[in-house]
């Protein structure tokens, strides 16, 4: 499409022709011509061009019908009218209509080459803006949601079915198990996907500045209102917005926002009239907001409007069956990011994953990953590597080799005995506590077996 | 059902007066101003479901409001207004975003036709 752009000339006039062919052909295009209205449509039948220049006045079929049907039938071609009887009338109809110019003859070969130049320019950003946008729905698409446990289904089965139905969806589930991601999913697959996605973090703007942030405000409605600014609902308008920890709302901003809900229409700060708000809403929460409803900390009548098509997403414990597809899922994103080639995980790592409880939930999971990459030697991520917060270790990255050598002893060591310890637990509970039966099970020597079981103090009923 | 607004902006008294005359019977409510200053700050602390403006103005022409218009609310819809009337400016409104470009001097009817077309979307897409 770049250079071999394909051009169709429609014009009654042969002299006209036979210039656009001059001016046009040395530059590379793919030309083809034609001499009337009618043929000019059936050549387009038979293959696409990504541009076409007809003449306006025409026997049989004129330039703004050729217009409109190229327009109709095949959209994604560009005309541009060219006339020796230009008026301010045909003009303004031929923009209408959908073309991108309008050339008065006699033209010159500059102007010719410079609307064209222009109009194929457009053409092919146009295409390029819809492939990223195609590859942004990829991105967000469920695919993306790492998850085949029965609970997980469950929600994508959710996820399908409101999506493309416009109604109000209210997420909840714990900090970190992707209340945001299911939100972009739902909107992906929505009617609204090209329109915006705007975010409303509850959680972070400040009570004081929250109206003017959803509502914006108008030059000089209060102190600090230097500029005429739009809100985010006005930003969201024609998509989705989505509140995330909407339990943080103080009870004035809660009636405000039902108010939206409800008129579908708001006001700025200082702002005389009303302006409409075509949303679509989706709201996430990791509080329980029906007991809020109770304590009388978040209003009864937006809950229930917002309550219209519940999600619950599950806490990462509840679905340990999928913690190796997100650990692989992590481990390739991040070897991407760092430029390191960790493709492995250790059977050893891996089981100290699967064993964690993961209160922080995917995104927990998610940056110890991160950090486990970003301390790796070589390909494989082994369990030294590995540092879960809820064993209250490490939060940062070590800044100085010093530092580095330090925690990777601290932590060699709390990695190595939490696996050996679920290793005896599960080697003696799979051979009923015959420590003999399960010394020889895993293969080892049984004064030694008997040796470690003594040194984690591990005995039938502590490890219950 | 609101009333849907019009907003003029031409610099001669006599345009603002006869726009006003032909669109307040047919129920519209109409504000004017008589510079593009004045228009952009009427668009600032208003909405407007429709805005009219004409292209010679002396202190910003047509080009610049509907420019500026265009930048602040994409969603916008103008109609240029003129005596001036060239192919030249009528595609350059267009293609700025204008939905349609009216020559003086026009009819009544030739005025609600084309805010009628606009507030009905079927301008261009």
């Amino acid at each position: 499409m770049l250079n071999k752009s394909s051009i169709l000339v429609i014009d009654d006039e042969e002299i006209i022709r036979t210039s656009c062919k001059k001016i046009l052909s040395p530059e590379g295009y793919d030309l083809e011509l034609s001499s009337n209205g009618k043929d000019g449509i059936k050549t387009l039948q038979k293959r696409p061009f990504d541009l076409v220049l007809a003449d306006l006045i025409m026997p049989d079929m004129d330039g703004i019908e050729v217009l409109k049907s190229v327009k109709e039938n095949w959209p994604d071609t560009e005309v541009i009218i060219i006339t020796g009887y230009g008026t301010v009338k045909t003009a303004v109809e031929a923009l209408k209509f959908g073309a991108y110019d309008y050339i008065e003859k006699p033209f010159t070969p500059e102007l010719v080459l410079n609307v064209v130049g222009r109009c194929l320019e457009r053409k092919r950003l146009l295409f390029e803006n819809l492939r990223l946008k195609q590859e942004i729905h990829a991105l967000y698409s469920m695919e993306n949601i790492v998850g085949t446990s029965m609970v997980m289904q469950r929600a994508f089965r959710l996820i399908a079915t409101v999506a493309p139905a416009g109604s109000t969806v209210l997420i909840s589930g714990e900090s970190g198990t992707g209340k945001e991601l299911v939100a972009r999913a739902v909107h992906y697959n929505s009617p609204r996907r090209d329109q915006p996605f705007v975010v409303v973090d509850c959680g972070t703007i400040p009570d004081n500045l929250m109206e003017s942030e959803l509502f914006g405000h108008i030059k000089g409605s209060f102190t600090g209102a230097v500029t005429t600014q739009k809100g985010l609902i006005e930003l969201a308008n024609g998509g989705t917005i989505f509140f995330d920890e909407i339990g943080n709302l103080s009870l004035p901003m809660q009636a405000k926002l039902l108010r939206v809900l409800q008129e579908k229409e708001f006001r700025p700060i200082g702002g005389k009239n009303p302006v409409k708000a075509d949303l679509r809403f989706i709201a996430a929460t990791n509080n329980d907001l029906e007991g809020m409803v109770k304590d009388g900390t978040f209003r009864g009548d937006l809950f229930y409007r917002l309550n219209v098509f519940p999600i619950k997403l599950p806490p990462l414990r509840e679905r340990k069956e999928d913690i190796p597809a997100l650990a692989h899922h992590f481990l390739q994103k991040y070897s991407i990011e760092t430029g390191k080639e960790v493709t492995h995980i250790s059977a050893e790592a891996m089981k100290r994953l699967i064993l964690s409880d993961w209160p922080g939930n995917v995104r927990e999971l998610e940056n110890t990953i991160h950090r486990a990459i970003i301390l790796c030697k070589g390909k494989t991520l082994r369990p030294e590597y590995i540092t879960i917060s809820d064993r209250k270790e490490i939060e940062d990255i070590p800044k100085s080799s010093e530092e580095l050598k330090e925690i990777k002893k601290v932590l060699r060591l709390k990695s190595t005995e939490d696996v050996e310890k679920a290793f005896l637990l599960n080697a003696l509970n799979r051979n009923d506590w015959n420590i003999t039966k399960a010394a020889e099970d895993v293969g080892m020597q049984r004064t030694n077996f008997q040796a470690l079981i003594k040194r984690y103090k591990i005995s039938k009923s502590s490890s219950a | 059902m609101n009333k849907p607004r019009i907003l003029v902006i031409d610099d001669e008294d006599i345009v603002r007066i006869s726009c006003r005359k032909c669109l307040v019977p047919e129920g519209y409510e109409v504000d004017v101003a008589a510079s593009g200053v004045e228009g952009m700050r009427l668009l600032d602390n208003n909405s407007y479901d429709v805005v009219l403006t004409d292209l010679k103005m002396p202190d910003m022409d047509g080009m610049e409001v509907l420019t500026k218009i265009k930048q602040r609310l994409p969603e916008a819809k103008v109609i240029i207004i003129t005596g001036y009337g060239t192919v030249e400016t009528a595609v350059k409104a267009l293609k700025l975003g204008a939905l349609n470009y009216i020559e003086k001097p026009f009819t009544p009817d030739d005025l609600l036709a084309a805010v009628k077309e606009a507030l009905d979307g079927s301008g261009r897409c």
